[in-house]
């Protein structure tokens, strides 16, 4: 890709931007949000039409007119959302599209079947064809996606934040695929805010910023901190912003919380002040324990207590009453209100107590919001804006004011920095410090290891639903955490 | 080169683009109103305006109720035939004196609010579709309003003055239908703009789960909605009973449909959360305003039927494609 230049209503998305992926080779795409990552994708994969610039592919100038011609050429593309269709097989989603047909015209479905099976096995995957998809975890449903782009032959295969829903575990399974891809001779663009897959995976690293180019160097020439400042174009010191806070007392205690299936027994408690990190592998039941302190979720036993308060079950409203805050793992589908502006957004908990006999007060609602907008530096050009066309950053500072508005004692947070850039992301995390400085105590969940290491005051520990480890700031270290977690080990 | 005077004219021209954008309904309106009044000259007369505003008053008023629904995220179609049962009672309980017509008045108000409190338990606290279940209710109440009147037209030959005037009398030179409309578009307005009920009610069309997550007794809001929606049925029924007298006992069927395709011309969102009364009232307008075109016209009411279907999928077709090229 040569010159590539972009631009959309508003916005120069790209300027003159140059790319270029070798055969056999992983090429790792970073940058912040809305550094033109995505549209650089796009316009290989046909998606966008750049407004100036060259593409060329396998040696001849290429033009694609949609992601089908783009994909018929060879390029394959890996979305974040997978894009299968979860009630057919795997054989089918593999061939949608372009089903192998018998000489009635019926649909061939043996063929299918060992063709699937064929290009599975390539991949040295033990999935049988005939699954359904949405039986599958969410991992494996992903090399579906991989075995689907190789069977259009895809040489270059995008994939963008491939592993933002997988568990180290599926990491490590989609990792040795890519490692495969790269053996036999194909191109992989990988895109990822995570640093460590970065630099473990990547032959060379190209770095946009503000949709300009601004290096391309081989990983063995780079370090993790001369990446960052490249991405963000300033000096990250203090890249995790954790400020001393003394612990104070107790605030939230959770006693034999457990639902079948699902977690059993969970008992500990939370500290004024106090960051609590929740660890543990995806799936080990964090977050059922996270929504059912909150009362999103009914328990079949146990109790929550929020200052010696008994809090009643299963209402996320009492839970808010008593002052918790809860921001959700997924803010899209369960924090957010995308057509709504960032004022409905902000205000929408605290409404009925800022509301004089059912109408609003219109005036403190903007005063309030205004100053949450200024607090956490979030950009809008206003408050009237559509929160739908902020950027994930922004969204999710949003969703932190509106907890921040209803002054919480506890607040909990589940991933709170998931497919965020690394500017926005230390915002947060300075922001989650400062709250746990001025006594709100903190439970945070996070499969980011570093994040719980350097915001945590205090981690515990869940593997199958129960808490299996605790570890004091001091003594966790990553091994003993992620041994813990494994089950391979028991910390205390 | 004058840069900034450029940029300037940009700006400007962008807010007047989002301007527009927002209010493309009222444009279309007074494009109507142009091109009618040019082909026929008795379109913009004042006695056909009031006349068309008349007309349009009732399915308007439902129209209302409508918007509030679809900003909620639900459909409730089961509205014409509580029209049709509010109308029918009303009459049927023959408000010829003073304590009569108050009953008359009552009486089919309070059903009306709880037709919809029926559809808002089933909807809101089962979490059931509500095309369905409204569907349902719809035949549900079209079928007890036949028992009811055992399928035979019922009348009034002397109503009151009072309950005559509903849909006969005059203010300040203007039918009292239009006033009943507008006072339910500004009220409706009011609530959906200004009040914890409009912000909970869009939050919950925009996002359930993430409602139920900030605090807000969802099952409670959702039902308000098409309680809101019922007691609209019932008020646009009186007035068509006012109006009519002798009405056959589904009189009401098709309000329904006059009323979402009102609510989706308006720009309602059909998938929720977004929507705005003023502009339903545009809506109503338009579609009122080519009803009398059709008929100044001379076209068929078969023509008038196959015209009302198509502006119905257009809208709907304007709706999904908005949605598919919001980024």
């Amino acid at each position: 890709m040569i010159d590539i230049s972009k631009r959309f209503p508003g916005v120069q998305a790209l300027e003159k931007v140059t790319f270029d992926v070798r055969a056999g080779e992983v090429h790792a795409l970073v940058g912040e949000n809305g550094a033109g990552k995505s549209t650089l994708m796009k316009i290989l994969a046909g998606v966008y039409h750049a407004d100036s610039g060259q593409i060329i592919f396998r040696g001849q100038a290429a033009s694609f007119a949609n992601p089908y011609d783009a994909r018929a050429h060879g390029i394959g593309t890996i979305y974040q959302e997978l894009m299968l269709v979860q009630y057919l097989t795997v054989a089918e989603n593999i061939f949608l599209g372009k089903v192998p047909l018998n000489r009635l015209g019926w649909v061939d479905r043996k063929k299918m079947v060992q063709e699937a099976r064929r290009l599975l096995q390539r991949l040295e995957l033990g999935i049988d064809p005939t699954t359904i998809v949405s039986d599958l975890p969410v991992a494996m449903q992903q090399m579906v996606e991989i075995a689907k782009a190789l069977s259009f032959e895809a040489e270059l295969i995008i994939m963008d934040e491939p592993t933002s829903a997988l568990s180290q575990h599926e990491i490590e399974v989609l990792f040795a695929t890519i490692e495969r891809l790269r053996a036999e001779g194909r191109g992989v663009i990988f895109i990822s805010h995570k640093l460590e897959e970065i630099f473990r995976l990547a032959n060379r690293i190209t770095v946009l910023r503000d949709g300009r180019h601004v290096s391309t160097q081989s990983v063995s020439e780079m370090t993790e901190t001369q990446l960052v400042q490249m991405m963000v174009g300033r000096d990250l010191t203090s890249f995790f912003a954790k400020t001393a806070s003394t612990l104070g007392g107790p605030i939230l205690r959770a006693q034999g919380l457990s639902r079948r299936g699902q977690f059993y027994d969970v008992s500990f408690t939370l500290h004024s002040g106090e960051i609590l990190g929740l660890a543990g592998l995806v799936g080990a039941g964090r977050t059922d324990v996270a929504r059912a302190i909150f009362g999103a979720e009914d328990i079949d036993s146990g109790e929550v207590y929020l200052a010696g308060q008994r809090i009643p079950q299963g209402s996320p409203r009492a839970a808010i009453k008593a002052g918790i805050g809860f921001v959700t793992e997924d803010r899209k589908l369960q924090s957010l209100f995308l057509p709504l502006s960032v004022l409905d957004n902000v205000v929408m908990p605290k409404t009925e107590t800022m509301a004089y006999a059912g109408m609003l007060d219109a005036k403190a609602e903007r005063k309030l919001t205004h100053d949450f907008v200024q607090r956490l530096d979030i950009k809008t050009p206003s408050l009237a804006q559509e929160v739908s066309n902020l950027s994930g950053g922004n969204q999710q500072k949003v969703v932190l004011a509106r907890w921040l508005a209803i002054g919480p004692k506890v607040l909990i947070v589940d991933e709170p920095t998931r497919g965020i850039d690394v500017g926005a992301k230390a915002e947060i995390h300075a922001i989650l410090s400062r709250l746990a400085a001025s006594g709100v105590g903190i439970l945070l969940i996070s499969s980011e290891m570093n994040e719980i290491l350097a915001l945590s005051d205090r981690i515990l520990v869940m593997r199958d639903g129960r808490i299996v480890g605790e570890f004091s700031a001091e003594h966790a270290t990553q091994e003993a955490i992620a041994a813990c977690a494994l089950g391979l080990d028991h910390g205390h | 080169m004058p840069l900034g005077w450029t940029m300037g004219i940009n700006v400007r021209m962008k807010n007047l683009m989002a301007l527009l954008r927002r209010h493309t309904i009222w444009l279309v309106l007074l494009a109507m109103v142009v091109f009618m009044s040019l082909v026929s000259k008795s379109f913009l007369t004042a006695t056909n305006l009031l006349n068309v505003l008349r007309q349009v008053s009732m399915a308007g008023i439902v129209s209302v109720g409508m918007t509030v629904v679809l900003i909620g995220g639900n459909f409730d179609l089961s509205v014409g035939a509580t029209v049709t049962l509010a109308a029918v009672v009303s009459v049927y309980l023959q408000p010829t004196t003073a304590m009569n017509t108050a009953v008359s008045l009552i009486v089919p108000l309070l059903l009306g609010l709880l037709v919809g409190a029926v559809n808002g338990a089933i909807i809101g606290g089962l979490k059931a579709n509500s095309v369905v279940v409204t569907v349902g209710t719809q035949f549900a109440v079209l079928g007890a309003t036949l028992l009811y009147t055992g399928g035979q037209h019922v009348w009034v030959w002397t109503p009151t003055p009072f309950y005559e005037a509903i849909s006969g009398g005059y203010f300040l030179g203007v039918p009292i239908p239009i006033f009943i409309f507008l006072l339910t578009v500004l009220a409706a307005h009011w609530l959906m703009t200004r009040t914890t009920f409009g912000r909970y009610v869009r939050a919950i069309g925009s996002n359930d789960e993430a409602a139920r997550l900030s605090g807000i007794p969802t099952t409670l809001y959702r039902m308000l909605t098409f309680i809101f929606s019922g007691f609209c049925a019932a008020l646009a029924g009186i007035v068509l009973a006012s109006r009519v007298k002798n009405l056959d006992p589904t009189a009401g069927v098709g309000y329904e449909f006059s009323a979402l395709t009102a609510a989706i011309l308006g720009g309602t969102r059909l998938s929720g959360g977004v929507g705005n009364v003023l502009n339903t009232l545009a809506g109503v307008l338009i579609l009122g305003g080519i009803s009398n075109s059709m008929i100044l016209l001379n076209m068929s009411f078969n023509t008038q039927l196959l015209a009302r279907g198509l502006i119905f999928v257009g809208a709907v077709a304007i709706d999904a494609f908005s949605q598919r090229h919001r980024r």
